[in-house]
């Protein structure tokens, strides 16, 4: 069976909605003071990693620590909705079939307020 | 039920951790009665609604173990689903409840599911569409779909031990709001060994006996404990002193399963539903309709059926199906339900409203329900429609002799039916006649024998459906005659028949209409003309196109639950794989399909295909455990004619003769089926089997075979794989070493990756007898390992023949390395104290042995000798 990370288009879509979501991300006056422009390149990198990881393309250990990433940030819900907006508009950004983009940002959801418990 | 969970903190921290985790879609709670696995899910769904999940609530209930998707009776919308499947407007309804949160879907007593509902939630969490918490009694084998959860990783299990004496101690404290003695706690953990509904249903009724009091903040035993020794016979002292209209509402429910509370409020006064609630036995959940009713406990529907009369559940059940129908149960889904229950209940339904039924239970895949059903029905009246849905349902399950007997029931007024019944019921009694029984003559005959006055408005079907036995069976030529006429290859059996023909006659059809493809993707079960389609592509060398459209449509397949589709497309995909040399790939998706094809034993067929293609790869990677195993069963079964998809079989077969008993005899069993496909005009197949009989060391006889049916050195065949195919087995038998490495370039291109590896070894070995020029043949070497790198795990003759190490002494391989490792000549020169000059001499003899020009490419060349060393060892 193919992984999501497959079936999203492997790295090369990743980097894709990732460069692009960096983009929306830095021009959005409600988040973009959770990203430093100068270590973009660098949150990229981190953040393609750990797509990579959770959709099933890498193992686990090669996640990166989000909590330590987060760490010492006051996010609210409405800085997810955000950031989920963004990054839906993305994955469309790489015509990914309806399903595939529904799988995505639903594991995405699960996996943020899987952190709130 | 409100309170925290006592001594469960290290379970519930399991439970989220679960759900952070993405490889996950579920986790499983598994402990005996009582221990505390529904509390400890309901904990975890409050919580998970208060971080902000949407949560969804079912159970498994032994009322509704027997009814497909009883469990999920209250989420589905209260209409008929028609044509779009339960599955997909089970996950509409969900998604639009959820309305965009992520789901958490409880699933107690998931051990009671019945199969189509746990199918469903194996479905929904491998999909990503729920998150699955699911409790599971100890000691009892849940469905199969069930145990997948955790058997594919999908899930963790959590095992729910009994508390501790500490923990025991709070949760006596929280529950009697009183400190307990230590003797207390010791009394109470002792009796119930931990298990806190045990432990709490003795607390409460030494508490009412004075057993135990309660004084000044303290509870002390002051008298002997109950004697219940189990948790039912303690819940069942619960309902001793209730009123009759609450002990009928729990005698319903524990009949009913779950119930919408409408349908109670009309069997019994609401008020005595209010009481239940408050004494904490009955609880009322939201649904998007309304509130569905369910006992508080899942322990308390078994200790309320201890207690019912066999003579009340049978009176009760009417009056349930009654109400059911009052409200218009009739007119939808529910139908299912009421026939069920009035069957239950020794009553019996209108023919109409028990085939509506069954032809639901088919859809749910339960077809021996929709047997029964049916059969119900046609001892009212034996009409042909009903026949053909009793044969269906016993054809689904790998029961053609009883399919075709009901068919041919004397019984049936055939001259009421209209000419299309005829036609129909005609037709379907030819199919399982062929697929399932093997019988093509039988086959053929009923169908010539319809009546010409029937036969006359629908020769198209008649045609189309001769054409596919043909097919199926190899003849070709007939199909392809059959189907000549457009009309007859635009009905799906029609063009069905005519691509499996085509495919065997090497000239795949390729310009079918999206419409007809369409139609087919949207037809219910396996398509054998889109799997042809995929084939076809295949064939003709688009080995990706057809990996991407069997993926897709195999997809499509688990999304719509679709049993017969799954098998289909793990068999489109092994296949292809397998051409591909991708044998682990391959491998998978055979093991895949034939653990599939004993539930959809519509033909045999399925299983046979699925196991030849296994055969075939444990051929190819030198398995002989499972060849053994595999071939073992092959053996037991009867090919009805080498036609579409047996023929993976008969090679595997083949090849395993040849093992075993040497080459000669599995290239005589190879020729056999060769001449079988000459006189069937199946061309695409002979060149493949002739590909096989090169492939084990008798390129001459392969090459005497395709020249039998060459007209002027050509064979009729299209396309780009055939072709090269027929290139490589004439090199090899020519021994012409520059044909042959060309076709391994070609064949690598067109993604047949095993061949094509094949030929290049062929291709090293036969330039090496020959006494090729050393740099020329070492440059064949590294093609041939280049190749034989991307097939891993296989091993074959062919492979096998041709030496992949890299021939390099010690000294060489020194050198080599250090060089790779990007050191100059004098470094190395220095590093092993010897001359510049031998190190320049002993690395260009290196670049000849590897065939290559520059110290970049060294590396990679030695990397490449590593990989190969390390997969042959």
């Amino acid at each position: 069976m193919r992984t999501l990370h497959e079936r999203v288009g492997g790295d090369a879509a990743l980097e894709e909605v990732v460069g692009a979501l960096y983009e929306r991300l830095s021009a959005d006056e409600r988040v973009q003071h959770f990203f430093d422009p100068d270590r973009l390149p660098e949150l990229r990198a981190s953040q393609v990693r750990w797509f990579r990881s959770v959709l099933g393309g890498a193992p686990p250990e090669d996640r990166p620590d989000i909590a330590a990433a987060h760490a010492g940030l006051t996010i609210t819900d409405d800085h997810v909705d955000a950031v989920l907006g963004h990054l839906s508009v993305c994955l469309h950004g790489v015509g990914l079939e309806p399903d595939v983009h529904r799988q995505v940002m639903a594991l995405v959801k699960r996996l943020w307020l899987a952190r709130q418990f | 039920m409100r309170d925290e969970v006592v001594g469960r903190q290290a379970e519930l921290e399991s439970i989220t951790s679960a759900i952070g985790r993405p490889d996950l879609a579920g986790v499983v709670l598994i402990g005996e009665p009582g221990i505390g696995k529904t509390h400890l899910l309901e904990a975890a769904l409050r919580r998970g609604r208060e971080v902000g999940f949407a949560t969804e609530r079912i159970a498994g209930t032994r009322a509704l173990a027997d009814l497909p998707l009883g469990a999920f009776a209250s989420l589905l919308p209260g209409r008929p689903s028609g044509d779009v499947g339960d599955l997909v407007s089970l996950r509409d309804e969900l998604r639009a409840r959820a309305i965009d949160r992520p789901i958490l879907l409880g699933v107690d007593d998931a051990h009671l599911l019945d199969d189509a509902s746990a199918a469903v939630v194996h479905q929904l969490a491998c999909d990503l569409t729920v998150f699955v918490i699911g409790t599971v009694r100890a000691g009892v084998i849940p469905p199969d779909a069930v145990t997948a959860l955790w058997k594919d990783r999908l899930a963790d299990r959590v095992e729910i031990g009994a508390l501790g004496h500490e923990a025991m101690a709070r949760l006596v404290e929280s529950r009697a709001g009183a400190v307990p003695e230590p003797d207390v706690t010791d009394a109470v953990w002792r009796r119930s060994g931990g298990n806190p509904l045990f432990a709490v249903e003795l607390l409460q009724s030494a508490i009412g006996a004075g057993s135990i009091v309660v004084d000044g903040g303290r509870l002390s035993m002051v008298g002997e404990l109950p004697t219940p020794t189990s948790v039912t016979e303690l819940l069942g002292a619960r309902l001793v002193g209730l009123d009759p209209a609450e002990r009928s509402a729990l005698d319903l429910l524990a009949v009913g399963g779950t119930l919408d509370v409408t349908v109670m409020e009309e069997l019994v006064h609401p008020d005595a539903l209010v009481r239940l609630e408050g004494l904490g036995l009955l609880v009322a959940d939201e649904t998007g309709s309304g509130l569905d009713l369910r006992f508080a406990h899942p322990l308390l529907a078994d200790a309320v059926l201890a207690t019912t009369g066999r003579l009340v559940v049978r009176q009760l059940r009417r009056r349930l199906a009654d109400a059911l129908e009052a409200r218009g149960g009739a007119q939808t889904d529910e139908v299912l339900r009421i026939v069920t229950l009035r069957l239950e209940s020794g009553g019996s339904s209108p023919p109409p409203m028990l085939t509506s039924g069954a032809l639901i239970a088919m859809r749910r895949q339960d077809h021996a329900l929709a047997e029964r059903l049916a059969r119900v029905a046609y001892a009212e009246q034996p009409t042909l429609p009903i026949a053909c849905l009793i044969a269906q349902a016993c054809t689904e399950q790998g029961r053609a002799e009883d399919a075709i007997t009901a068919l041919t029931d004397p019984a049936i007024d055939r001259t009421a039916a209209r000419p299309t019944h005829r036609v129909v019921a005609a037709a379907l009694e030819a199919q399982i006649r062929f697929w399932s029984l093997g019988d093509a003559p039988g086959a053929l005959d009923r169908l010539a024998a319809i009546p010409p006055d029937d036969a006359a408005d629908h020769q198209r079907h008649i045609d189309g459906t001769m054409a596919a036995i043909h097919a199926g069976r190899g003849d070709v030529r007939a199909a392809l005659a059959l189907t000549a006429d457009p009309a007859t290859a635009d009905t799906e059996v029609g063009a069905a028949a005519r691509i499996v023909a085509s495919v065997g006659a090497g000239e795949p059809i390729l310009d079918l209409d999206d419409d007809l493809l369409t139609r087919f993707a949207a037809a219910p079960g396996w398509s054998v003309a889109l799997s042809a389609h995929v084939f076809a592509l295949a064939e003709v060398g688009r080995v990706d196109d057809a990996r991407s459209m069997a993926l897709d449509l195999w997809e499509e397949a688990v999304r719509r639950h679709s049993p017969h589709g799954r098998v289909g497309w793990a068999i489109a995909l092994g296949t292809i794989e397998l051409t591909s040399g991708r044998l682990d790939s391959a491998g998978r998706w055979f093991d895949e399909a034939a653990r599939l094809a004993p539930f959809t034993a519509a033909t045999g067929h399925g299983r046979r295909w699925a196991l030849g293609g296994a055969l075939v790869v444990a051929m190819h990677t030198g398995d002989r455990d499972a060849a053994d195993r595999l071939a073992a069963e092959l053996e037991q079964m009867t090919f009805p004619g080498s036609g579409f998809g047996d023929l993976l079989g008969l090679q595997g077969l083949a090849w395993r003769a040849a093992l075993v008993h040497g080459s000669d005899v599995g290239v005589a069993r190879l020729e056999q089926l060769a001449s079988e496909a000459i006189a069937d005009g199946r061309i695409g197949d002979l060149v493949h089997i002739a590909t096989d009989i090169a492939r084990l060391g008798h390129a001459a006889s392969g090459a005497a075979l395709l020249d039998r049916v060459a007209s002027g050195g050509t064979l009729p065949v299209t396309g780009d794989l055939l072709p090269t195919l027929i290139d490589g087995v004439r090199a090899l038998a020519a021994n012409d070493v520059e044909t042959l490495s060309a076709t391994a370039d070609r064949l690598a291109q067109l993604g047949a990756g095993l061949l094509a590896a094949e030929a290049a070894a062929a291709a090293f070995a036969l330039a090496e007898a020959a006494g090729e020029e050393q740099r020329a043949l070492a440059t064949r070497q590294r093609r041939a390992q280049e190749l034989r790198a991307g097939v891993g795990t296989a091993f074959t003759p062919a492979l096998a023949a041709a030496p992949t190490e890299i021939p390099l002494s010690r000294r060489e391989r020194e050198i080599a390395t250090l060089v790779a490792e990007g050191r100059t000549s004098r470094e190395v020169a220095e590093h092993l104290v010897i001359g510049v000059r031998t190190v320049e001499s002993h690395l260009a003899r290196v670049f000849r042995k590897l065939g290559i020009s520059s110290r970049a490419e060294l590396a990679e060349a030695l990397q490449l000798g590593r990989t190969l060393e390390g997969s042959t060892t």
